[in-house]
């Protein structure tokens, strides 16, 4: 693994982590209706974010469905590691390449192989 | 210029279709130029100049995976905004491509492994969230910091466990 697959690895372990916390997120608020929107972690890969992005459940379900999509505040993307295939205005849609996709792909546990 | 020479595509998979990327012809002319003096291109620089621009550039696996690195290495080297028109697109298009395959390679195989440093790291992390998050607007963000904590509790616990091994 080279420098810049490494950097992607890591930059992608971190959105996995992300998204783990943010399908707790969505489990937890599994009463609520799919229209209110929760507040979810943003994805993006600085470690020190920690910003929150209301979503509804509905629009989050739909992003989930691709395991290399996350979603990242609009200045909060690194074009090293992933492009932005959607802009929502406050928040945009990324997907992952390279190795960080890699990563994303193969650590999405709705998607793990039994 | 008259427009079939405007330009060069080249043939780029994407979730297993085949997608034209173009190049602008002074974008494919100064990376003709680079890949001229780079061991292992020389495939490539054939395939440009025999396709001239009118039929799109097929390359193997291997030559895209030289491309890539020719390309990234200028990304790198002047910064993703300063790379002449449609380098970065290409270089993206190629990376999708790789990520593709790969991914595919990996079907049935599952994550990564786990390993101590990349958990505590994780933990470290998670407990800052929580921190951050109670300081902000402990009603708000209620959830949140119960979500964060299950995680942090689940990577406490596989640390536990490799720390046992």
């Amino acid at each position: 693994m080279d420098l810049l697959d490494a950097r992607q690895a890591r930059l992608g372990r971190n959105q996995v982590l992300f998204r783990s916390v943010n399908e707790q997120v969505e489990t937890l608020s599994g009463t609520r209706t799919t229209a209110s929107p929760v507040s979810f972690l943003c994805e993006c890969a600085n470690l020190d974010c920690g910003s929150l992005i209301d979503l509804s459940l509905a629009e989050y379900e739909a992003i989930r469905q691709n395991s290399t999509q996350f979603f990242v505040l609009s200045d909060h993307v690194f074009p090293e590691v992933e492009t932005v295939t959607d802009d929502r205005g406050t928040y945009v849609i990324v997907e992952k390449f390279g190795e960080g996709g890699r990563v994303a792909a193969t650590s999405d546990a709705r998607r793990s192989p039994a | 210029m008259p427009e079939r020479l405007d330009h060069v595509s080249i043939t780029v998979d994407r979730r297993g279709e085949a997608n034209a990327v173009r190049l602008p012809w002074r974008s494919r002319d100064y990376l003709l130029r680079k890949l001229r003096t780079t061991d292992g291109a020389e495939g490539i620089v054939k395939a440009f100049e025999d396709v001239g621009a009118t039929r799109p550039v097929e390359l193997t696996a291997e030559e895209k995976a030289v491309l890539y690195r020719v390309l990234d290495d200028r990304a790198f080297t002047t910064g993703f905004h300063e790379l002449p028109a449609g380098f970065f697109e290409l270089r993206n298009a190629l990376a999708d491509e790789a990520a593709d395959a790969a991914q595919k390679e990996l079907v049935g195989r599952g994550p990564p492994p786990d390993d101590v440093a990349s958990l505590r790291e994780d933990i470290k992390l998670i407990s800052a969230w929580i921190d951050l998050a109670t300081q902000r607007d402990a009603d708000a963000s209620a959830i949140f910091v119960q979500a964060a904590g299950l995680v942090r509790d689940e990577r406490q616990a596989r640390l536990d466990e490799l720390e046992m091994q």
